[in-house]
Formats: C-alpha cells, structure tokens, sequence
C-alpha cells in the first residue's frame, strides 16, 4: 500500500483546525452545548494523537498547552486530564514493549522511583501556583513549551549506538540487558552515568507534575543521550516509565481537578490519534512532521506564555 | 556487540504484562460505557451535562463549591451515574501500578532481590500516600 505524503502545509492545517475555536468569542463557553466542546476536544486530542505519535514525542506535551490555550477549560482541569492521557497512552503500549523485552523493567523502576517522588512536589507546587493565580501558571507552562521546543530542534533525533561501560551503580541495579536490534540480530545494551540521568529525572518529575505534561519529551533523550542507553529500548522504557509514575495524577484527581466528562474525550482521542499515526508512520515523512510539531510546540507555547501576561 | 541469546519475554515482563493489559482493559472499558451513558443520558451526570458549560472555566474552589462535585475517592458514592461509572475507568487506571508492582513485590521475595524489593515498595508507598492524599 502506498500513500502519497500529504504537503506539509495541509497537514499544519489539520492540525490547527480545531483550534479555530480560540476565534470564537469567551461567551461561546457558556452558549455552546457542553457535546459541541466535548466533541470539538475529541477531535482535536484525536489529532494530536495522531501527530504525536508520528512526531515521535507523545500526546502529552501537545496537549495541555494547545487545549489550555485554545479551549475555555481552566488550565487546572487540563493539566489533570493531560497526565491521565499520558497514563492511558502509555499503559496501552507498555505490555507489547514488554513481551518484546524492548522496555526495560529493571530501568524504568529507579528512573519511575524518581519521577514518582518529584512529580507529587510538582502537581503541588502547580495547583498551589494556580491558586495564587491561574496566569502564572499559564505563564511558566508557556516559556517551559518554548523551552521544549528548543531542546527538541536541538536533540539529534538519533545516534551511533555503542556499547558503554558499565558504571557501578548500573552494575548494582542490574541495569543491562539485550533485544533486538535494527539487524534482527540480538544485541546487548548497557547504561554509564547513571546517577547523573537520575538527577535529570528529578527535573523531568517536576516539570511533568506541574504542567501535566507526559515526560516522552524528556524521558528519551535522558535514558538514550544521558545513560548511553540504544533509542529503541530508551523509547520503550521511556513508556513504561510513565506508565509506572502515576503519582501527580492522583493529586489533581484528590484536589478535584480531574472531570471525567474531559479526561474521558480527551484519552480516547489520544489513544485512537496515536493508534491510526503509528499505522501510518512508515508512509509519513516524519522529519518534515516532527519539525512542524515543534512549530506547534512554539506557536502554542507563545499563545500560553501571552495567556499568562493576559493579553 | 551481539549475543546469541534468545530473546524470549522475561518471566517478570511477562507476568507484568498481563497485569497490565487487564487493568487497562477494564478501565477503558468503564471510561467508554460510563462516558458513553453520560454524554446519550442512558445514565444520569453528577455534574449535568448541561451545566458544564459554566463549570469547567471557574477556578478550582469556585467549582467545587458551586458544582458540589467529589473529590477523589468520593467519586465511588456516584460510580451508579455516567460521569460516575467514568471516573470508575479512571480510578481503575491510577491503581494499575499498585496492582502490578504487589506481584514484583512477590516476586522479588521469593527470588531475594533486595534492593529492587525496595524499590517496588518504595514505589507503592509513594502511589498510595498520593492515592489516599495523606499529608498532600
């Protein structure tokens, strides 16, 4: 089967689409029928699944800045519903990535014990923000998707993979292992610099807990870059790792910051959006997507970060 | 470096796995049905459908008190209406790593893995003290 790959600009436009709602009036909130926004949410968190995916970084991150910024939720909803998609997204791709012993339990369980603890300070340093005022939030998530989006234009999307040394903490935990490379050979991985890519999960805690955001972002270049750690099994530890750190997740739901009539619409259109994109990933040219998601990242972060200032 | 290994699923993989594919089933499930029953009327809202409209943009405290909505587990008293059963799918899916790591937790006991037997505990004490909201 074979696809001709769509310009560019039209698939910027379809991701876009939905947001034509930041041109309606702040009135329309309270005019709207609830199912004309739960409907116009599905749609949207159907496209940024399917463009999350392909871009290789997670419905997460796109979607608590472009539904924060473009919808009449108060950002404290959408920050709870964002890290219950990014539970859902990853606890629906972990058990194949498992059997594949591609994700790595005896990995993800420090990075997971880390990004658990730091999560919680997070989501409380988020709400307690939020509490203060809405717009400071609004604020620092805009400059932290700025901030994203430049990390991304500046992390090669791949590397040689080698073989490290094991350090001695590595050796402690036991964090090596094989799987299947690119060849369909069997080869083994190992990780170096352990203790450092654990602090960077302190970060990665943190910032996921206070903004809701998944941490696939992060997660990835830390285990691949950092620990020395082949990108395959980096992505799918990765997963498995956020599917482990639920933590912030059940501050936002104790709070009562998560309404199930949006968790419910955005998940299902994440999870589809990503299940349809990872169908269409070998026909898709995804560096040219990848590089238009950053320029979502960057609009949406503008948009937050103005937002945040009131404008 | 290549080794000629087989590359068969790791029992813990394995066993972790299928814990988490049926957590995850059934809390989708619940999710669609209760939001599905929500959204058609089939059961009733404990937030009204039509009220959210002038709901979901009030800060936190505002909503609760104007909306009378539960918090956390509360959500249980209400699991009989759509928004309710919903919240069901959604607690399911906070609980799988509770689940899953209690079987790493007998694993690790029987095969004398101490440190990752700490680490598995460590894990679920940090999930339920955010579970039950103690001190948070």
């Amino acid at each position: 089967m074979h696809f001709r790959s769509p310009h560019p600009l039209l698939l910027l436009g379809v991701l876009l689409l939905p947001h034509t709602a930041w041109a309606v009036p702040s009135s329309a909130s309270a005019t709207w029928p609830a199912w004309v926004w739960l409907l116009l949410l599905l749609l949207t968190a159907f496209v940024i699944g399917l463009f999350g995916v392909m871009a290789g970084i997670g419905g997460g991150v796109l979607f608590v800045p472009l539904v924060s910024s473009f919808f009449p939720f108060h950002i404290d909803y959408v920050r709870g519903a964002g890290l219950f998609i990014a539970l859902g997204s990853s606890l629906a791709a972990t058990p194949f990535l498992l059997r594949q012993n591609l994700a790595s339990l005896k990995l993800a369980m420090p990075v997971a014990l880390v990004a658990s603890v730091f999560s919680i300070v997070g989501a409380q340093l988020g709400l307690w923000l939020s509490g203060l005022d809405p717009r400071y939030v609004q604020g620092a998530l805009g400059v932290t998707i700025i901030g994203i989006g430049a990390f991304m234009l500046g992390v090669p999307p791949n590397r040689q993979e080698n073989l490290p040394e094991l350090d001695s903490l590595a050796k402690r935990l036991g964090l090596f292992g094989h799987y299947r490379a690119d060849s369909g050979e069997l080869a083994d991985w190992t990780v170096f610099r352990t203790a450092k890519g654990l602090v960077g999960f302190i970060v990665v805690g943190l910032v996921a807990g206070m903004f809701g955001l998944g941490a696939g972002w992060a997660n990835v270049p830390l285990i691949n870059l950092v620990m020395g750690v082949p990108l395959k099994v980096a992505v799918a530890t990765s997963n498995l790792s956020i599917s482990i750190a639920s933590p912030a997740a059940w501050v936002y739901l104790n709070q009562g910051a998560v309404l199930p009539a949006l968790v419910a619409p955005s998940m299902l259109g994440v999870m589809s959006g990503s299940l349809i994109g990872s169908r269409l990933l070998p026909y898709v040219p995804t560096s040219v997507i990848r590089k238009m998601v950053i320029g979502v990242l960057f609009l949406s972060g503008f948009r937050s970060l103005l937002k945040g200032f009131g404008w | 470096m290549v080794t000629s290994t087989p590359s068969t699923p790791i029992d813990e993989h394995q066993e972790y796995a299928t814990v988490l594919t049926w957590g995850n089933r059934l809390g989708l499930l619940l999710l669609v049905l209760g939001f599905v029953s929500y959204v058609t009327g089939l059961l009733p809202g404990t937030l009204p459908l039509n009220e959210l409209p002038q709901l979901w943009s009030l800060p936190l405290p505002e909503f609760l008190a104007q909306s009378q909505a539960p918090q956390g587990w509360n959500w249980l008293t209400v699991a009989g209406n759509g928004d309710g059963l919903a919240m069901m799918g959604i607690l399911t899916l906070g609980c799988i790593t509770v689940v899953s790591y209690s079987f790493l937790v007998v694993r690790f006991l029987r095969t004398r893995e101490t440190l990752r037997l700490w680490m598995a505990l460590g894990e679920i004490a940090v999930t339920v003290v955010a579970a039950l909201g103690w001190g948070l």
